[in-house]
């Protein structure tokens, strides 16, 4: 077992334990939006940063994929978190200020309007890529990805048609964080192919 | 150009069948005929077994790889610090519209692609165009237009 | 293997999203009261893994073999689950999810009490499942026999090359095998390939010398039965009255289209108006003509839109060619402007310098044919323009031929009128995703030109390779949840072979007298109307029978209050749309409980009637909307099935409302609250079914009519939808007639002789045939006491002369 502290409490837990998934063993809210518990973390929004602090000296570890090692000190709710929630949460309201979601979190953490530029008032995709992890490993079909590059980045299907491989299973609309899925899943599904007349001779 | 350009197949078959050469296939298609279409990337993709939503996503990253066919001419504006100070931008405007269409694209009688570029490395000539793989340096208005009537009569 | 369950139960606190919202402690206290729950924890978050190692150490301490986690959505998380306690034996679906979270925390304003309850019911009636799941041994898929190529297209020869280069041996059913032979008639099916045939040549050659390869020179294929791994081929050789037989793993079947003559009305007439195919044996065997040649690409005027840039290709091909060759010969090629240009910048650029002109024209001005000039208009300037020709080449003709469909009709394959061969197969799980092109190659399949059929070839032959290699190391498995017919009990009517959409039902092999019929686990879908159909009940899911349905509808039905009722909910439209009300924090009325089905085609009428037997005030049962039904038509069959329970309410004065069918969509879970909320309003308004022994033999009654009545059963599949129909089963033009003259009528008789045997079963006394028509109110019996006679349920005695009946013991 490894031990290590949370703000000063001292945490116990298996190796391989994430320090997201000791501090929800114990309890501890550190807000996410990137990661779920069916799929492989990411650390994509940056949101779930910690505070490792060493002597004088410390580093934010995003805590979703930081392992868990004998001996560390985490803290949760230091300024230096604070900060970075409060930047973060103003970026994601610039960039999704169509998200319902983000706008409570963000709330919940005080921030209620973003000094960034808002490009496009009705956009809720922040790019968390969860969609596309739950289709690959859970659902095992990959039907859509991330596509284009930088600014440009969306989610999409090869080729921005409806998906050939995609079954219309909606497990990505259920895992969004943000709403965003909802309003895309209707250009990624077709209705299932059915091309059935009867045999003729 | 006289040669027979390589069918897909024969591009392939340089290849083993692993995702690892997924990257150098998309390149050789890309050089071979200057774009990669649809039936191409769903060949890759066969062969080398990445699903075609990644192969996608790998070819739509890449600036290098052009999914829709290019013209028979390709135009590159740099933009490159020099260039751009130099007016590179203006250039591009202007080209814009001479052949009716934005930047990144070609035009309708597929004669020309319009490209934007980052440092070609001529920078005490800016601003510069690669007209094909000619590099016509001090560009000015008036260059432009002689530079495609050039094209135009080959 | 009938092991004894033993039942763990996990509740998830989820941080803060289940625990305040729903008492957890006063759940894990009712539950663990429960005798048939051996374990129960509340925990953090089971799913993570510190949870998980919890699990596993309270797995191995209490000796459980089965699991229920009241979390969240099922869909996502069982896969974690399964794979996580892999290693303590739950490999066979012993692990349920309860959505504590969506479907109870989130979407009410009850109290954390009141959730805690209804918590407990759903969770209790997963558990009560679970103790009546026998999982099945996991099967492995046999592919002893080598895999098969049929069909003799061109891409059987990349398949069998392919299969060789994994090293697999194959065998390959040819009609022609002669090389120059094989090449020549390339171009019937694929015009403008030459530069590519010495490279075809050294394919063919290889895979004719192939150690790997097994050919079957001049065979045609006239006989194919078997399900997959075990197949068994009839071949016609070289025209023998002898039948050859063949055992196979696999059939890759690659079919090309013969292409035919345009149509008369363009002019065609074998002389100066070819077509491409015809054309091509000129340009490459003979002189090249002198003179004007226009190949007009005429695919969208006789509506082959979609081939119209094949027949661009191998015009510039052939044109290419014969302006390389000849300073004589002019070529142009007019195609119309829908269609982009499929050539490179290069190929432009050398069309030019051939002096090859690559014409558009209108598409609104069709062009036309005179002597000597050939007539159109072009885009920009609507001017209308002549070209001048010696020759016109038009397209080809795509259609399939005689010799496609007779060979698609032996496979099972399904046609539309000049489109192309399709394989029925649905598209339900991830591993059918490329279904058609493992097993299909050509151009039958798909538009496309030599090199992509052969491309086709290859990616079957690599996927067949990949399923063999997986079935040699014993790792080919069907999916867990499939049909199986019992051999014993099919009395071969065929019922579930016309209702299967996924054509994995045929006809075993057998001497032919009974033909009990077999299911192909590697094409079930398990979509299960065909279990829900059978007439004898011959047919189980496995690992998802109808037990196992009963016994949930019946614990959850026995829970419900008198204002509650059981919603069966479909897992492609109504479950997730439940689950995303859930992760939208909709509010909506609580009375309803959720079951969630793979498809509502699946619910046997016997769950719904077991429902109401066990006390459910109402039954609502949500699927996915007409027409997008995942498993073709299980939301029509399901529609039949409520029908006649409706029927049934109807004659023993029950209301009908009482059991409803909806439709959602899992984008649209607002729609999905409302139909909760209507149907609440429904069941609130109607109370619970009164609770006097009349009324409850009477719903016994329907439970044995529904389950075991054969007539009625088989009535009733007759008349489902079957996978080619084209309408909703309202269309259908007899319906009215039939529904009120045989149906109604038949169904009127057994229900009176269901209900006589309700009463010998329950009362265990004897009946004279007085008493028991005041009973039933029914004024004529005779004839249902004699069939129940006959049947030997009942027999007969005689006191003074007046027949008494008694149950048979």
């Amino acid at each position: 077992m490894i031990k290590f502290n949370i703000n000063d409490t001292e945490v116990e837990v298996e190796p391989g334990c994430t320090v997201l998934e000791a501090a929800r063993q114990y309890g501890i809210e550190i807000p996410t939006l990137c990661y779920h518990e069916s799929v492989a973390p990411s650390g994509a929004c940056r949101l779930c940063m910690v505070e490792l602090k060493d002597g004088n000296w410390s580093k934010l570890v995003a805590s979703c994929i930081y392992p868990a090692a004998e001996g560390i000190n985490i803290y949760t709710e230091t300024e230096r978190v604070h900060n970075v929630r409060k930047w973060l949460f103003e970026m994601l309201l610039s960039k999704c200020p169509g998200s319902n979601e983000i706008k409570e979190m963000a709330s919940k953490y005080g921030v209620t309007s973003t000094q960034f530029p808002i490009e496009n008032t009705d956009e809720k995709c922040m790019l968390c890529g969860l969609c596309t992890r739950v289709c690959e490993e859970v659902v095992g079909l990959s039907a859509i990805s991330i596509v284009d590059r930088g600014v440009h980045k969306k989610i999409g299907s090869p080729f921005l048609v409806p998906s050939d491989v995609c079954v219309a299973c909606g497990c990505c609309v259920t895992i969004c964080p943000t709403g965003a899925m909802s309003a895309r899943i209707d250009a990624v599904r077709r209705t299932p192919d059915v091309t059935l007349t009867p045999l003729a001779l | 150009m006289d040669h027979q350009v390589e069918a897909i197949d024969e591009i392939l078959e340089h290849y083993p069948e692993e995702p690892e050469f997924l990257i150098f296939l998309l390149q050789d298609i890309q050089s071979a005929y200057g774009f990669i279409s649809k039936e191409s990337m769903q060949m890759v993709s066969d062969y080398t077994g990445v699903p075609i939503t990644q192969a996608y996503s790998v070819a739509t990253f890449y600036q290098s790889f052009r999914l829709e066919p290019i013209g028979e001419h390709e135009l590159r504006v740099c933009l490159g610090t020099a260039c751009h100070l130099k007016g590179g931008q203006r250039i591009v405007e202007e080209l814009e519209r001479k052949l009716n269409i934005k930047a990144g694209e070609t035009t309708e009688d597929m004669m020309y692609t319009l490209d934007t570029v980052n440092c070609v490395g001529a920078c005490a000539l800016a601003p510069v165009l690669l007209a094909d793989e000619k590099y016509e340096t001090n560009i000015t208005a008036s260059k432009i237009k002689k530079i495609l009537k050039k094209i135009e009569s080959k | 293997m009938n092991e004894i369950s033993k039942t763990g139960v996990f509740l998830c606190k989820c941080g803060k999203k289940i625990e305040p919202l729903v008492d957890l402690p006063a759940l894990e206290k009712k539950l663990t009261a429960e005798s048939n729950i051996i374990y129960c924890e509340t925990l953090p978050y089971p799913c993570l893994t510190p949870g998980l190692n919890h699990i596993i150490s309270k797995i191995r301490e209490n000796n459980l073999n089965r699991l229920v986690i009241a979390g969240c959505e099922g869909r996502l998380m069982l896969k974690k689950f399964e794979k996580a306690l892999i290693s303590e034996g739950f490999n066979k679906g012993q692990i349920d999810v309860v959505n504590l979270r969506d479907h109870v925390a989130n979407v009410s304003d009850i109290t954390p009490e009141e959730k805690s309850d209804k918590g407990a019911k759903l969770i209790k009636a997963a558990v009560a499942e679970m103790e009546v799941f026998t999982p099945c041994d996991q099967e492995t898929v046999n592919m002893d026999a080598p895999p098969v190529i049929v069909g003799g297209g061109i891409a059987s020869f990349s398949a069998a090359k392919e299969l060789s280069r994994q090293g697999i041996d194959s065998l390959l059913s040819l009609e022609e095998t002669d090389t120059d032979s094989i090449l020549n008639n390339v171009c019937k099916f694929f015009p403008g390939e030459r530069p590519n045939y010495s490279r075809l040549e050294k394919l063919i050659k290889e895979v004719k010398n192939s150690s790997h390869v097994t050919i079957i020179p001049k065979s045609k294929l006239s006989k194919v039965s078997g399900i997959t791994g075990i197949y068994s081929l009839s071949f016609t050789v070289d025209n023998e009255p002898d039948i050859q037989k063949y055992e196979a793993s696999t059939i890759i079947t690659c079919i090309d289209r013969e292409l035919s003559a345009p149509e008369k009305k363009f002019g065609y007439d074998g002389a100066t108006v070819l077509c491409q195919t015809d054309f091509e044996d000129i340009v490459w065997n003979k002189l090249i003509p002198k003179g004007n040649t226009v190949f007009w690409i005429n695919d969208y005027e006789s509506d082959q839109g979609k081939f119209a840039q094949l027949s661009a290709r191998s015009a510039w091909v052939t044109g290419k060619h014969m302006m390389e060759k000849s300073q004589d010969s002019k070529v142009v090629i007019l195609y119309n402007e829908q269609m982009p240009l499929p050539l490179s910048a290069q190929e432009r650029a050398l069309s030019r310098k051939l002096g090859l002109s690559l014409i558009s024209y209108d598409k609104s001005i069709k062009p036309v044919l005179q002597t000597d000039y050939i007539n159109f208009g072009t885009v920009n300037d609507r001017l209308e323009h002549e070209l001048p020709w010696d020759r016109i080449i038009l397209s080809p003709v795509h259609k399939t031929d005689k010799k496609t469909i007779e060979t698609g009709r032996i496979l099972g394959l399904v046609y539309a009128e000049n489109d192309f061969l399709n394989t029925d197969h649905v598209r339900v799980r991830p591993e059918m995703i490329g279904h058609k092109e493992t097993y299909f190659a050509g151009s039958a399949f798909y538009p496309c030109n030599l090199e992509t059929a052969l491309s086709q070839g290859r990616k079957a032959g690599r996927k067949n390779g990949e399923l063999v290699k997986k079935a040699q190391g014993g790792k080919l498995f069907p999916p867990r949840f499939v049909s199986f017919i019992d051999p014993d009990k099919c009395v071969s009517c065929g019922q579930c072979q016309a209702l299967c959409d996924c054509n994995a039902i045929s006809i075993a092999d057998g001497d032919g007298a009974i033909s009990p019929r077999i299911v192909d686990p590697m094409l079930c879908t398990g979509g299960g109307t065909c279990a829900a159909a059978c007439p004898y009940q011959a047919i189980t899911i496995k690992n998802n029978t109808n037990e196992q349905r009963e016994t949930r509808a019946a614990s959850l039905s026995n829970q419900m209050a008198d204002d509650e009722f059981v919603t069966f909910a479909c897992s492609w439209s109504a479950l997730p749309a439940a689950d995303n009300a859930g992760v939208r924090n909709l509010k909506y009325d609580h009375k309803g409980h959720i079951i969630g089905v793979p498809c509502v085609g699946l619910i046997d009428a016997s769950v719904m009637a077991k429902a109401f037997v066990e006390g459910a005030p109402g039954v609502l049962i949500v699927g996915c909307v007409p027409e997008d039904c995942h498993h073709s038509f299980g939301v029509d069959h399901a529609w039949s099935r409520i029908n006649l329970m409706k029927k049934l309410f109807s004659l023993c004065g029950f209301e009908r409302q009482r059991i409803a069918f909806a439709h959602s969509d899992l984008n649209r879970p607002e729609e999905f609250a409302n139909t909760m909320g209507s149907f609440s309003k429904t069941v609130a308004s109607l109370g619970p079914i009164e609770n006097t022994p009349e009324n409850k033999a009477k719903l016994k009654s329907i439970y044995r009519l529904v389950k075991y009545n054969s007539r009625i059963r088989l009535l009733l599949s007759a008349g489902l939808r079957r996978p080619w129909e084209t309408t909703y089963k309202g269309d259908q033009e007899y319906t009215l007639a039939y529904d009120r003259e045989d149906f109604t009528e038949a169904l009127k008789e057994e229900l009176i002789k269901a209900r006589l045997e309700e009463i010998f079963v329950t009362e265990k006394r004897s009946f004279n045939i007085k008493e028991l028509k005041e009973t039933l109110s029914e004024d004529s019996l005779i004839e249902q006491l004699d069939e129940l006679d006959l049947e030997g349920v009942i027999t007969h005695s005689y006191k003074e002369g007046i027949p008494f009946y008694t149950l048979c013991n």
